[in-house]
């Protein structure tokens, strides 16, 4: 008889096996599907900021700066690219003025030839967007439309972008955008824009650590359901070790049940992934959705993860059944775990003390030469330790609480615990991951929250005006105030003034004018200084000045506060001959740019992250949990038949699944938050800290928790059915 | 009363009994278990066929037969464990087979215990915690309960393997735990489903001589299911089921 068809007739008899392996293929399944969507997101990420960044200019082919307004066409094979963050309806369009030759013979990603002057090519979703709102509100500020921005130059559907032909003096050198995200300021000359994979380390990291905190609780997913039924599979092999199978023979049994069931579960995890593709791809991260196309792994991927789980899951199995020495009476015989050592702790203790090391020289003004690598290598080596740590933890925790158990559930699961603190830490430690990851991130990001507190409303800047800084230069004030005024006859714009900077602090306007801000001027005053803590939603302090510089330094637009007004207005403002320093935008726009946009977007990547680590920790955590019955199932069985109540055994799941992640649930928020802390501190030798995270954090947690009520509770029926009379039998 | 042993009647229905002479010579003229008509079938096969069953107030009853005569069905059905199709079984002044799933396993934690053949200690528990689990469940404190599992692991002869984990012990060892523990409780009718038969005659008889000991000093009855005559022998009386009917009832000896 061969082999497989031994492996068939020991593993595959009767309902239950049949349901063991189904169990098993469809946790590897999932385990495939995700691993391959993590791998094409990974690659997908790089890919498509890759495909996208070309936008940064700074990225460009002989990319170089001009220091001084160019005043002659560039050369045939030269781009001159400035780039500009425009906003609509609280939306960022990436806005890149092209000035070329005629005969360029340069050319823009997405595009071909650069458009001419006074026309652009826009991206899909901004041409959608143009064309739904009237042309006084956005499409007046580009010009006419020479075509789109093929898909192949976007990160994803939803990018906004839009590449305007300009002639080469209206190319400021002095004029910046808002954003502190990368975006570089002033005039570039480059032969050709390119993207980069990964346009920041700090873009690297996340990646990694994103991807790292998902990758975990997959391979322990897969491990978890390999593990299914295991004490059924050693009655059976132990079976075949009474009539004359030698140990290697059983093992190699064991290891083509794996094989096999694996390999039909991941291709099985192949087509889901397939089929889930499409509706990842429609969930909104960060920069707004994936391209189907980004969260499909290529055929070597495939054909690698497939592989990869294939021979791990077969190795493991043979080597685990080969190192249990299953004998003729294996089945009948719980096999302990060895204890775990206490130097499980060790990493965990190294990580820390190394982490505060490096932090508290860092503060006291005398880092240590590498000390972001160092505090990086602390953070993995505290991340490796929390698992290594969890089981002996857990013993340890599981030692006292069998002493003191009250209970027949406490008493039963405190000993189960005891005796296999590996396998039961290891059913909840995806979600320990899960948890460390997200308190790192959430403490870490409250170091760019802006806490600033504001004025109320009516004593502080209406939320409704845009301001921008004008680069007016001598002998163009008359010219200002023209544009200033042609921009206040826009519908629905209130006041369009001009104001000049105050030689010692804030903005100096005319009394005319500030009483059309609605303004209250000291009586008599020909000239007020508004402070600059006015403009960033501070409270309004107003007192009469002498005009000292007249010179054009700000203008601000009131508007009546609908959005229509306001993208009118910017629109009017963008389109007049003012010489803008800095896009106009709104105080909210003001507040969500810069870093916070930037811990915005992360943690919304994060918190995606974060969400698909729980679930799959949340079905291990249930896999195991059946698991664990199933172990057990006969002798629960005649427990229930003596009359123990099965609330009884619900309460041993319930203690079984708690306790291990009570143990360290404060030990992850206590350690992410040093950890982040020591990341930021000792980065920047304590100018910067961490406080109380968002409300989305203690979501997160909640969230997390309940995942895990509800797998542990999803097992109940389970535990129900298999601990009936029918396990009871002795045949 | 009468000494001599009932015989059967023409429908083989022998599991009545006469009031039963008892070890400390107490004579118990009401039964304390008692089967009437029952009738149970798993799809085509009828495990058992009307069966009529008394058992008295510290009786020690065998109920044996050959694999597959229904022996443990009716183990299942007298203890409540299994409802059966047709017939009633009381329990003192309980109709057992009026009860719901829950009032039943109540029952059989209150007033029941149970021994099976083997695999019945959890592996993970030593001697002296399993014995505890059944106390713990009628709400007996720990520590009393742990007194209580020493006393009885002592009883039987095991109270050296009282910190030992089952695979710690002997078949013997581990059966006479089982004991213990079906006994710690103080039940009135202790089960007992093939205690002896995974043992060899030595161990088979230590465990015997153990359960029978502590069921007679502790007044329990005890409804014994075995196909050994040797194990059969410690019993007060015996009741040979066959085909789903008790053929034979008699005392033993």
């Amino acid at each position: 008889m061969t082999l497989t068809r031994l492996a068939w007739l020991v593993t595959a008899g009767g309902r239950g096996a049949w349901g063991r392996l189904a169990g098993m293929a469809a946790g590897i399944a999932v385990g495939v599907a995700l691993l391959l969507m993590l791998c094409g997101a990974y690659d997908g990420l790089a890919s498509r900021a890759e495909r996208s960044t070309w936008t940064s200019p700074n990225h460009g082919v002989d990319a170089g700066r001009l220091t001084g307004p160019a005043t002659v066409p560039p050369a045939d094979d030269v781009l001159l690219v400035s780039v500009v963050e425009d906003t609509f309806a609280g939306r960022a369009i990436t806005r890149l003025d092209v000035a070329s030759s005629p005969g360029s013979t340069a050319t823009v990603p997405g595009i071909g030839r650069p458009p001419a002057i006074g026309t652009y090519h826009a991206s899909p979703a901004l041409a959608a967007l143009i064309d739904g709102r009237p042309a006084d509100q956005l499409g007046a500020r580009y010009g006419s439309r020479a075509g789109l921005i093929a898909d192949t130059a976007l990160a994803g559907p939803d990018s906004l972008v839009v590449v305007t032909g300009t002639a080469v003096a209206d190319l400021d050198p002095s004029r910046s955008s808002i954003g502190f995200g990368g975006e570089p300021y002033g005039v570039w000359s480059v032969t050709g824009l390119r993207g980069t994979a990964f346009p920041s380390t700090a873009y690297r990291t996340v990646a990694i650590i994103g991807a790292m905190a998902i990758l975990l609780p997959v391979l322990i997913l897969v491990g978890v359901v390999t593990r299914l039924g295991a004490a059924e599979r050693a009655g059976r092999l132990a079976a075949l070790r009474l009539i004359g199978a030698t140990p290697r023979r059983v093992a190699d049994i064991a290891a083509v049940e794996i094989g096999v069931t694996s390999f039909a579960g991941a291709v099985a995890g192949v087509a889901l992934a397939w089929l889930l593709v499409p509706v990842a791809a429609r969930v909104d991260v960060a920069d707004g959705r994936f391209f189907p196309a980004d969260l499909t792994a290529g055929p070597v991927t495939t054909v690698a993860v497939v592989l990869g789980v294939v021979v791990v899951a077969t190795a493991v199995a043979w080597w685990r059944t080969a190192r249990a020495g299953i004998g003729p009476l294996g089945g009948s015989r719980s096999r302990p775990e060895h204890r775990p050592s206490a130097i499980g702790v060790l990493p965990l203790l190294v990580g820390v003390m190394e982490m505060v090391a490096v932090t508290v020289l860092a503060i006291a003004g005398s880092p240590l030469p590498g000390t972001d690598v160092l505090l990086i290598l602390g953070f993995l080596l505290v991340a490796f330790g929390l698992l290594t740590s969890g089981p002996v933890l857990t013993y340890w925790v599981a030692g006292l609480g069998a002493g003191r158990s009250r209970t027949a559930a406490g008493v039963i699961a405190m000993n189960w615990i005891r005796r296999h603190p590996r396998a039961t830490f290891r059913s909840v430690s995806g979600l320990v991951a899960a948890l460390f990851m997200v308190s790192v991130f959430a403490a870490a990001v409250t170091t760019v929250r802006d806490d600033r507190v504001f004025a109320p409303v009516g004593d502080r800047i209406p939320e409704s005006a845009l301001v921008t800084n004008l680069g007016t230069r001598p002998g163009e004030v008359a010219r200002a105030s023209a544009e200033a005024a042609r921009v206040a006859g826009t519908a629905g714009v209130t006041a369009a003034v001009i104001g000049s900077h105050h030689p010692e602090e804030g903005v100096v306007f005319t009394a005319g004018d500030a009483v059309r801000l609605g303004l209250t001027v000291p009586d008599g005053a020909g000239h007020v200084r508004v402070g600059n803590s006015w403009f960033e939603g501070g409270p309004l302090d107003v007192a009469a000045t002498a005009a000292v510089d007249t010179t054009p330094a700000i203008l601000l637009v009131t508007t009546d506060g609908s959005t229509a007004s306001i993208e009118r207005a910017r629109t009017a403002v963008l389109v007049s001959g003012l010489r803008l320093a800095l896009p106009p935008t709104t105080p909210a726009e003001r507040r969500v740019s810069g870093l916070q946009s930037w811990a915005d977007r992360y943690a919304g990547l994060a918190a995606l992250g974060i969400v698909v680590a729980t679930v799959i920790s949340a079905v291990s955590l249930a896999v195991s949990t059946v698991a664990a019955i199933l172990d057990r199932r006969r002798v629960l069985g005649l427990l229930r038949l003596t009359g123990m109540p099965v609330s009884a055994i619900r309460r041993v799941i319930v203690a079984e699944a708690a306790l291990p992640l009570a143990t360290v649930f404060a030990l992850c928020v206590g350690l992410g938050f040093l950890v982040a802390w020591c990341i930021l501190a000792g980065l920047t030798q304590g100018r910067r800290s961490v406080s109380w995270p968002d409300p989305s954090y203690y979501a997160a947690l909640g969230t997390s928790l309940l995942l895990a009520a509800a797998a542990v509770t999803a097992t109940f029926r389970t535990a129900r059915t298999n601990t009936g009379l029918a396990a009871t039998r002795f045949e | 009363m009468s000494d001599a042993p009932p015989r059967g009647t023409a429908d083989g229905q022998m599991g009545d009994a006469p009031p039963r002479r008892t070890p400390d010579g107490t004579v118990s003229e009401v039964p304390l278990l008692r089967a009437r008509g029952l009738r149970l079938a798993f799809g085509l096969t009828e495990a058992l066929r009307g069966v009529d069953v008394d058992v008295c107030a510290r009786e020690i009853v065998a109920v044996t037969g050959p694999s597959g005569s229904g022996k443990s069905t009716l183990l299942h059905v007298l203890a409540g464990v299994l409802a059966p199709d047709a017939g009633t079984v009381d329990y003192g002044g309980v109709r057992v087979t009026d009860l719901d799933e829950e009032g039943r396993s109540r029952l059989r934690l209150a007033e029941f215990g149970f021994v099976f053949q083997y695999g019945q200690l959890l592996p993970d528990l030593s001697a002296v915690d399993n014995v505890t689990i059944p106390l713990l469940l009628t709400g007996i404190r720990r520590r009393e309960a742990l007194r209580r599992a020493g006393e009885w692991l002592d009883r039987v002869g095991v109270g050296d393997c009282a910190a030992r984990l089952p695979a710690e012990m002997s078949g013997g060892q581990a059966q006479r735990v089982a004991v213990a523990r079906a006994l710690a409780t103080g039940p009135a009718v202790l089960f007992a489903d093939e205690p002896t038969g995974s043992l060899d005659s030595l161990a088979a008889e230590t465990v015997m001589l153990a359960l029978t000991g502590a069921a007679r000093e502790s007044g329990a009855t005890v409804v014994l299911i075995t196909h050994d005559p040797r194990t059969a022998a410690y019993a007060d009386r015996e009741l040979t089921v066959r085909d789903g009917r008790v053929t034979f009832g008699g005392l033993v000896g």
